[in-house]
C-alpha cells in the first residue's frame, strides 16, 4: 500500500514536470492566422478590364521563422487574408477583373472562358517577402511588419509593360502577454498600406498611364496627399 | 489655460485657473511646474537617506500626483449640431514615437459618456469607410488638404452619410524623462521581501487638432501637458504609488475637447 502511494507521488511529480516543460516549450512557439477587416476602397474604378494572375501559394502563404536570442518559433498564416484583401481591392480599382491562371488570350490558352471578352491587360500579383520584428529585437515598444509585393502589368499579348515592387509597413504596440494580437494588427496594417499604395500610386506610374492611353482611357493623375 | 492637479483617489484636489490664451502664460506655468517636480525629487532623495520609513510613506502619498496644463486656441465658434458626430484619430507616424491607442480609446470613452455625450464614429469604422484616404501614409497632414481630398469620388458623400462634423487628430505620447533609486527583492527559506525605493518621472504631452469637415477648415487646437513622478517603495512588500500622467492628460484634454466641440461643460 505504502509503495503504491510512493509510486503515485512519483508519477504525479513526473506528470507535473512534463506539463511544465510542455508549457515552457509552447510559450516559445507562436502560431498566428492573420485576420482582419477587409475595407472596400473609396475610389473611382479604372474603366478597363484585367486578368488577375496570382501564384497558387499566394492564398496559402505561411511564413515560418525562428527568431534569434530566444525570440521563439513563429508560424504566420498570411495567405488567406492577403488573397481576400487584394481580390476585393482589384475588384474596386478596375471595372472588370477576371481571376486567371495564365496570361494570354490566344485560342490555345484555356485561362479565359469561351465567350468571355479578352481583358485589356493582365496583372500578376505576387508576394516577394514578408518580414516582422518584435520589440525584443528592435528595442522599440511595438511590433512591426512589412509586406513586399510585385505587380507586373502585361498587355493582352503577354508582353511585360511595367514591373513595380511595393512595400507596405505596419506597426502595433507590442503587448507582452498578447504578442500574436500585436503582430496580427501590424501585419494587417502592412497589407492595408501596400493596398493603399496599389490603389493610389500604381495607376499614376508612367508605364501604366501609357497602357491606359493605349486602351483608350483618359486618366488624369492627381497628386497624392 | 487650465491647470489641474490630479492625484490618487483619497488625496485628490483640483484647482482651475484661467490664465488666458497667451503663449507667455504657458512659459510661466512651465517654470512653476518644473520647480515643483525637481523639488519633490530632491526631497525624496533626502528623506529616504536621512529620516526613515514614516516620512517616506507620507511623501509617497503626496507623490502620486500629476500636474496637467491644458491650453486651447480657437479659430471658429461653430459647435456640434444635433445628430452630428465627431471622429478621434491617432496620428500615425513611421518613427519610433506614436500616439498610444490606449490614449485615443480613453478620450473616446470619456467623450461618449457623461451627461453631455458626444456621438463618436470609431476610428476603425472611419478608416474602413474612407479607405485608402486615412491610412498612415495617405492621411491629410493639414486642413488645407481637405479640399483636395473631398474632391475625390465618394469622399464627401461618405462623410455626409455618417454626419461627421469634426475630426480630431491626436498627436503626442508619454515618455519617461527621469528615473532613479534602487530596490532589491530576495526570497529565502525563512521568507522574503523587497527593500529600497525607485522612482520614475513621466511626461505626457498631447495635442488635438480639430478640423471642421463642413467648412473644410481647421477649427483650433487643444494641448494637454502632464507630468508626474511615480514611486515604488519596498517595505517588505513592494508598494507602488503611481502618478499616471497619461491618464491625467487624457482627462484634461477630454474635458476641454467637450467644451470646444459642444460649447457645454459636462
Amino acid at each position: 500500500m505504502k509503495r503504491f502511494k510512493i509510486n503515485r507521488v512519483k508519477w504525479s511529480l513526473r506528470a507535473f514536470s512534463v506539463t511544465v516543460l510542455c508549457a515552457l516549450l509552447a510559450s516559445c512557439t507562436h502560431t498566428l492566422t492573420v485576420s482582419g477587416r477587409i475595407p472596400t476602397p473609396l475610389i473611382e474604378p479604372l474603366p478597363v478590364s484585367i486578368g488577375l494572375i496570382r501564384p497558387p501559394e499566394f492564398s496559402t502563404h505561411i511564413h515560418r521563422e525562428k527568431l534569434p536570442r530566444g525570440g521563439g518559433d513563429w508560424t504566420i498564416e498570411l495567405g488567406a487574408l492577403q488573397n481576400a484583401f487584394f481580390e476585393n481591392l482589384f475588384d474596386t480599382v478596375f471595372q472588370g477583373v477576371q481571376p486567371v491562371d495564365t496570361l494570354g488570350c490566344r485560342a490555345e490558352d484555356k485561362s479565359i472562358a469561351v465567350g468571355v471578352r479578352c481583358p485589356d491587360g493582365f496583372v500578376q500579383l505576387s508576394l516577394l517577402e514578408y518580414a516582422f520584428l518584435p520589440p525584443e529585437l528592435s528595442g522599440l515598444k511595438f511590433f512591426s511588419a512589412s509586406t513586399k509585393y510585385q505587380l507586373e502589368l502585361m498587355n493582352a499579348d503577354g508582353a511585360v509593360l511595367d514591373t513595380w515592387v511595393v512595400v507596405g509597413y505596419g506597426k502595433n504596440e507590442g503587448g507582452g502577454f498578447q504578442p500574436t494580437d500585436a503582430l496580427n494588427a501590424a501585419s494587417v496594417e502592412a497589407i492595408r498600406d501596400a493596398g493603399a499604395r496599389v490603389a493610389l500610386e500604381w495607376p499614376k506610374r508612367r508605364n501604366v498611364q501609357t497602357w491606359l492611353d493605349s486602351v483608350g482611357v483618359k486618366n488624369d493623375p492627381k497628386p497624392i496627399m | 489655460m487650465i491647470q489641474n492637479r490630479l492625484c490618487n483617489r483619497r488625496y485628490s484636489w483640483k484647482c482651475v485657473s484661467d490664465f488666458g490664451r497667451a503663449a507667455t502664460a504657458r512659459r510661466k506655468i512651465g517654470v512653476l511646474a518644473m520647480s515643483w517636480k525637481a523639488g519633490l525629487r530632491v526631497a525624496a532623495r533626502r528623506v529616504t537617506g536621512a529620516f526613515g520609513l514614516v516620512p517616506v510613506v507620507l511623501l509617497l502619498l503626496l507623490g502620486g500626483c500629476a500636474t496637467t496644463r491644458v491650453e486651447q486656441s480657437r479659430q471658429t465658434n461653430a459647435v456640434l449640431g444635433t445628430g452630428e458626430a465627431m471622429v478621434i484619430l491617432g496620428r500615425a507616424t513611421y518613427n519610433d514615437r506614436e500616439t498610444e491607442e490606449s490614449f485615443t480609446d480613453c478620450l473616446a470613452d470619456i467623450l461618449s459618456q457623461g451627461s453631455n455625450p458626444i456621438r463618436l464614429v470609431s476610428e476603425d469604422q472611419f478608416k474602413d469607410d474612407l479607405y485608402p484616404w486615412f491610412e498612415a501614409r495617405t492621411a491629410p497632414t493639414n486642413a488645407n488638404d481637405l479640399g483636395r481630398l473631398f474632391a475625390e469620388a465618394g469622399v464627401q458623400a461618405q462623410i455626409d452619410q455618417s454626419s461627421i462634423r469634426y475630426l480630431a487628430w491626436i498627436e503626442g505620447d508619454t515618455v519617461t524623462v527621469d528615473k532613479g533609486g534602487s530596490m532589491s527583492c530576495a526570497v529565502s527559506t525563512f521568507g522574503g521581501g523587497c527593500f529600497g525605493m525607485s522612482y520614475w518621472e513621466q511626461d505626457a504631452s498631447y495635442e488635438a487638432s480639430i478640423w471642421d469637415l463642413k467648412n473644410l477648415s481647421a477649427s483650433g487646437q487643444i494641448s494637454a501637458d502632464s507630468n508626474g513622478t511615480s514611486y515604488l517603495a519596498g517595505l517588505v512588500l513592494p508598494i507602488p504609488i503611481l502618478a499616471r500622467p497619461g491618464n491625467a492628460a487624457c482627462k484634461g484634454l477630454a474635458a476641454q475637447l467637450r467644451v470646444f466641440i459642444t460649447g457645454v461643460d459636462d
